[in-house]
């Protein structure tokens, strides 16, 4: 220690009048040549300086306050990026100071987004130790976010790398991506704020994951979002991952880090309100298995997401302690459909053995209830629900349900062709839209304000309680095609005459200890009002 | 790590006799004359040293091993302080040499994008008091930040930090990271502030609060503090300096306010902006308080989701969960609060005073509503009985806080009348002796108990539940410990109570009751 700590320092001290010794432990890229003036292009000294760190056998690479204009900075193995408070990383709007996209084979099968990651603002491609620290910004403006082609197109993206640590600096429009990581492994991302324009963190292909103390705003695109696609060309599981006490939300972009979260932003680029959720999906080839997700704080967003479309095994899921106010769509999502965007997985995935307890929603929008819901064949399978407090907006009819009114019903989610109305429909006759692209608002108006389950086997609800803030008169549940269904203490708000629960093809149904249900048990119902 | 070697490496430089450049990564405060020898004032030095990192555009503030002497810091906009392990901040005596403003040995208003980082402690112990003299200059608080964002604290630990030891009023985006407190009053102070994570925290604080979230008016208006989620944290009463020097003393047994050692979790007092959306997780109560969540200024708290907690030790409730009508800094004028929609689960609770079980109450005209407490083991202390609850003898009923005039006795009374004291200052000693051990609940609405066990640990010849004036009370598989001859539960005007797997209750619903036994 002490023998390093000496070379490292007098390496240091040459550094402030010669050119920096090969075996520096910090390497200061003003000492490289970065000007940090905001003006000139820093790529070089940049890069420069990560290839004397590397050289030196890995260290330190340290940007010291002052705002680095700069294209595409490689990672390399063995190195720690260390930004300071007053530190901004700024992506240049040369779109030629960015690396040349890499050839994947394999991009036809999703976004152009998320199948590069050299022509990143950072970027990193098969390596390992690896960290980026410091309190810094990384503002990536200038980035050109959607679309293909040569340019900046995210702040941060990493590929097949190992033992990554993330932590403490700051995203300020991300681009497509804040961060995105491909098949990584070992992961540490803590106290990062990340305030973006797509995406903010995107954790794909990835195993044994640490997501802590992090603030992700959102409002166009999801916040924290595991995925398992096919970028890689294989099918690779998103695994081993724990997050814990995070914030995600959909205010407008920057008003996160200025602190005025402004809750103007109303609709993201798909019509629906601000995005800014926690989600598992849609990319969904691979598996996603042993996820745990505690002390989360969701406003003014969308709810829980998890969804296995393409042929993905979701399975052993833990969410607890979750609060959630302002809530734009359904407050839990839960859909097993087979879109089978996925070259090597054709037949269907599953979704199966999550729990989820310990939430309160205040707030919640009226249209979507929360839904639980596979297709025709496949069924979501055993899913526990407990100590639940879920206080939609309310106000709406059954005559929402059958109408379909254009200023509710998506157009963009809901439709066989985007841009067409919602045609009006018998309430309870929701289009099964197997193979769509998975969001709440695709099942239009539901008929129900508080669960819409279908196609579902072994659904436990324990303790749940769902109310309203305006009078609702469509039931509260709604469970259609549902094998093994055990309501234990649920408790539901109800105006007078309307029902409190529908079931249709329903086995093995029981409810106990429910408000206002009667106990009862039903071998098997085609179909019952209560 | 790697900060550590920039540290040393600058110093090495520095002694190697080259000129630190303007742009100089890292500011080490010794390069600007701190002596570090823990008699010389080092004030002026460190805030050169800010002063040059702030020039800089931001930078990292370093302090080597050693002990400076100082007075106030002031923190300036994208600057780190970095304490090393081994750096000592020792808070100067000289209180002229301290700010009139914000009281603290490290101050910031109005800023950005600053950090408190590293191993280092702070110390107040000859310095900051517990509570300022009239027209004094007394020093309050080791850490005070106001109207401040992005901000992260974190590794560093605190002795002794006066009245406040972290204060923070209107701070937003901000972490608290690896700290610890072991402070001589409240230990951390979240107050109007927005968007905070907290976690891997350990908080001493036995003569009040732990970490402790506010809303009071101290930025002038109401201001919320939401969007807070705190995990994986200590909060103890162990004797002052006990937790840092690792023996945890349980000698403490009284403090000011003549109840027992503090150091809790707590929502209020202060508390007109409200507390909305906010998570507590995987959190270690020992020989403190337990867990209060208070609305008593009018503020509304709501929104609550609370797990994974153990408690042992516990010197009053469990669980203090209190609308009030003190109303402080507005004279009463404005309306009530609201407490309600808060979900409490999975919690451990051993050893607990008995005098108090776990309350939920507002108070007349002014429900708590819609709590859920589910998976909830509690044993208290037990002991006591009926007669304890009439007579509330001296030695165990609060003279300050629930005798209508401090220090005079609290008179004896029928055991179930108990007084409402609505614009009280709220702690759960404020109702005198109990007259249930479990939980007492009055005026709340939609409560509900699932699986929650409460027993004792000396026969206990009070019921185990009181509620009173409560709609919607719904036991789910409740047991309750038991002496032969004592009741259960007492209701007094209850509507709409439900018992259901309770032990040893039968399971029955109660429409509307005015009075009963079970």
């Amino acid at each position: 220690m002490r023998n390093i700590f000496l070379v490292g320092c007098a390496a240091v001290a040459l550094a402030l009048s010669a050119p920096l010794a090969a075996q520096a432990a910090v390497f200061d890229v003003k000492a490289f040549g970065a000007k940090a003036d905001g003006k000139t292009l820093d790529r070089d000294a940049i890069n420069k300086a990560i290839d004397a760190a590397v050289a030196a056998g890995g260290g330190t690479v340290f940007f010291p306050a002052g705002t680095y204009l700069t294209g595409s900075i490689r990672l390399r193995s063995n190195i720690t990026l260390q930004f300071e408070h007053g530190t901004v990383i700024e992506a240049t709007p040369d779109m030629t100071a960015y690396d040349a996209v890499e050839p994947n084979p394999w991009e036809q099968y999703d976004e152009f987004g998320h199948n590069h990651w050299h022509n990143s603002l950072i970027w990193g491609d098969e390596i390992e130790n690896v960290s980026i620290v410091g309190d810094g910004l990384i503002i990536g403006k200038a980035l050109r976010g959607r679309g293909a082609g040569d340019g900046g197109n995210k702040s941060l993206a990493l590929r097949l790398c190992r033992n990554v640590t993330l932590r403490d600096f700051s995203i300020l429009f991300g681009g497509h991506f804040g961060i995105l990581m491909t098949g990584v492994d070992n992961v540490t991302v803590d106290n990062l704020k990340i305030d973006s324009n797509f995406d903010s963190m995107d954790v794909d292909n990835c195993r044994n994951v640490r997501i802590s103390n992090c603030s992700v705003n959102s409002p166009n695109d999801d916040a924290i979002v595991l995925k398992a696609g096919h970028a890689l060309g294989i099918t690779r599981p998103t695994e081993n991952v724990t997050i814990t006490n995070v914030f995600v939300s959909g205010y407008e972009v920057g008003s996160l880090l200025d602190g005025t979260y402004k809750r103007t932003f109303k609709e993201a680029n798909d019509r629906e309100g601000p995005t800014g959720r926690i989600k598992i999906g849609t990319e969904s080839e691979g598996d996603f298995k042993n996820i745990t997700i505690s002390n989360a704080v969701f406003d003014h967003c969308r709810g829980l997401a998890i969804e296995s479309v393409d042929g993905s095994h979701i399975e052993d899921i833990a969410i607890s302690n979750i609060t959630m106010r302002d809530v734009a769509n359904s407050p839990i999502f839960l859909r097993l459909g087979s879109r089978m965007r996925a070259p090597l997985r054709t037949p269907m995935g599953s979704l199966r053995r999550v729990s989820i307890s310990n939430v309160v929603v205040y707030d919640a929008d009226p249209r979507f209830a929360s839904i639980i819901t596979g297709i025709p064949g496949h069924d979501i399978e055993d899913i526990k629900l407990s100590n639940l407090r879920l206080v939609y907006r309310g106000g709406l009819t059954l005559d929402h349900a059958a109408r379909q009114p254009a200023d509710m019903a998506s157009a963009f989610f809901a439709t066989a062709r985007r841009g067409i109305p919602v045609p009006p429909r018998e309430p309870y006759e929701i289009p099964e839209q197997e193979k769509l692209y998975p969001e709440p608002a695709m099942f239009g108006v539901l008929p129900v304000y508080g669960f819409f389950i279908r196609h579902a086997k072994g659904i436990e609800l324990n303790n749940v309680e769902v109310g309203f803030m305006q009078e609702e008169r469509r039931p509260a549940f709604y469970l259609d095609q549902v094998v093994g269904a055990d309501f234990n203490h649920v408790k539901a708000q109800r105006a007078a005459g309307v029902p409190t629960l529908v079931l249709r093809k329903v086995e093995d149904f029981a409810a106990r200890d429910c408000t206002p249900l009667p106990d009862i048990k039903i071998p098997q119902v085609d179909r019952r009002e209560m | 790590m790697p900060n550590k070697f920039l540290i040393g490496c600058a110093a090495v430089a520095l002694s190697l006799g080259a000129p630190l450049a303007a742009h100089a990564a890292v500011f080490e405060v010794k390069a600007f004359g701190a002596k570090a020898d823990g008699k010389t004032p080092d004030r002026d030095a460190i805030n050169k040293t800010i002063d040059a990192a702030a020039a800089a555009g931001g930078g990292t503030v370093s302090f080597p091993a050693g002990t400076y002497l100082t007075g106030a810091i002031h923190l300036r906009s994208n600057v780190t302080l970095q304490l090393d392990r081994g750096a000592h901040i020792v808070a100067s005596a000289d209180t002229a040499t301290y700010d009139s403003g914000l009281s603290a040995l490290i101050t910031g208003e109005g800023l950005e994008n600053i950090s408190i980082v590293g191993d280092g402690l702070i110390s107040g112990t000859n310095a900051l008091v517990r509570q300022a003299r009239a027209n004094s200059a007394d020093i309050e608080r080791a850490i005070a930040l106001k109207s401040c964002r992005n901000v992260t604290l974190r590794d560093f630990s605190v002795l002794n930090g006066g009245h406040s030891c972290v204060w923070l009023l209107g701070v937003d985006n901000l972490t608290l990271d690896n700290l610890r407190l072991d402070t001589n009053r409240d230990a951390m102070d979240v107050d109007s502030c927005r968007n905070v994570r907290i976690s891997n925290c350990s908080v001493n604080s036995p003569y009040d609060d732990g970490i402790c979230l506010k809303a009071s008016l101290g930025l002038g208006f109401p201001r919320a503090t939401e969007n807070v989620t705190i995990t994986n944290c200590l909060v103890s009463g162990y004797d002052i300096g006990s937790l840092l020097d690792a023996t945890y003393k349980r000698t403490i047994t009284s403090v000011p306010d003549r109840d027992g050692p503090t150091g809790r979790i707590k929502m209020g007092t202060g508390g007109e902006g409200g507390f909305k959306n906010i998570t507590i997780t995987n959190i270690v109560f020992d020989r403190c308080r337990g867990l209060a969540l208070e609305s008593v200024d009018g503020g509304n708290l709501e929104d609550i989701t609370i797990s994974n907690i153990t408690m042992r030790d516990v010197w009053n409730s469990p669980i203090f969960i209190r609308l009030g009508s003190r109303q402080r800094t507005a004279g009463g004028v404005t309306p009530v609060g609201t407490a309600r929609r808060v979900t409490i689960s999975n919690i451990v609770a051993y050893d607990a005073d008995p005098r108090y079980p776990c309350i939920i109450t507002g108070i007349p005209g002014h429900n708590v509503e819609d709590i859920k407490l589910s998976d909830i083991r509690i044993l208290y202390r037990g002991g006591l009985t009926m007669d304890h609850a009439a007579r509330q003898p001296a030695e165990m009923a609060s003279t300050f806080f629930a005798s209508p005039r401090r220090g005079t006795p609290v008179p004896s009374r029928e055991a179930y009348d108990v007084p409402e004291r609505e614009a009280e200052y709220p702690e759960p000693s404020m109702f005198g002796v109990l007259p249930a051990y479990g939980f007492f609940i009055r005026h709340a609405k939609g409560i509900e108990l699932n699986n929650v066990e409460v027993g004792f640990i000396n026969e206990d010849r009070r019921p185990a539940f009181v509620l009173d004036d409560v709609k919607g009370a719904d036991f789910q598989h409740v047991k309750a410990q038991k002496a032969v001859g004592v009741p259960t539960m007492w209701l007094k005007k209850v509507e709409d109570f439900t018992a259901r797997a309770c032990t040893p209750l039968p399971d029955i619903k109660i429409p509307t009751v005015d009075r009963r036994e079970m």
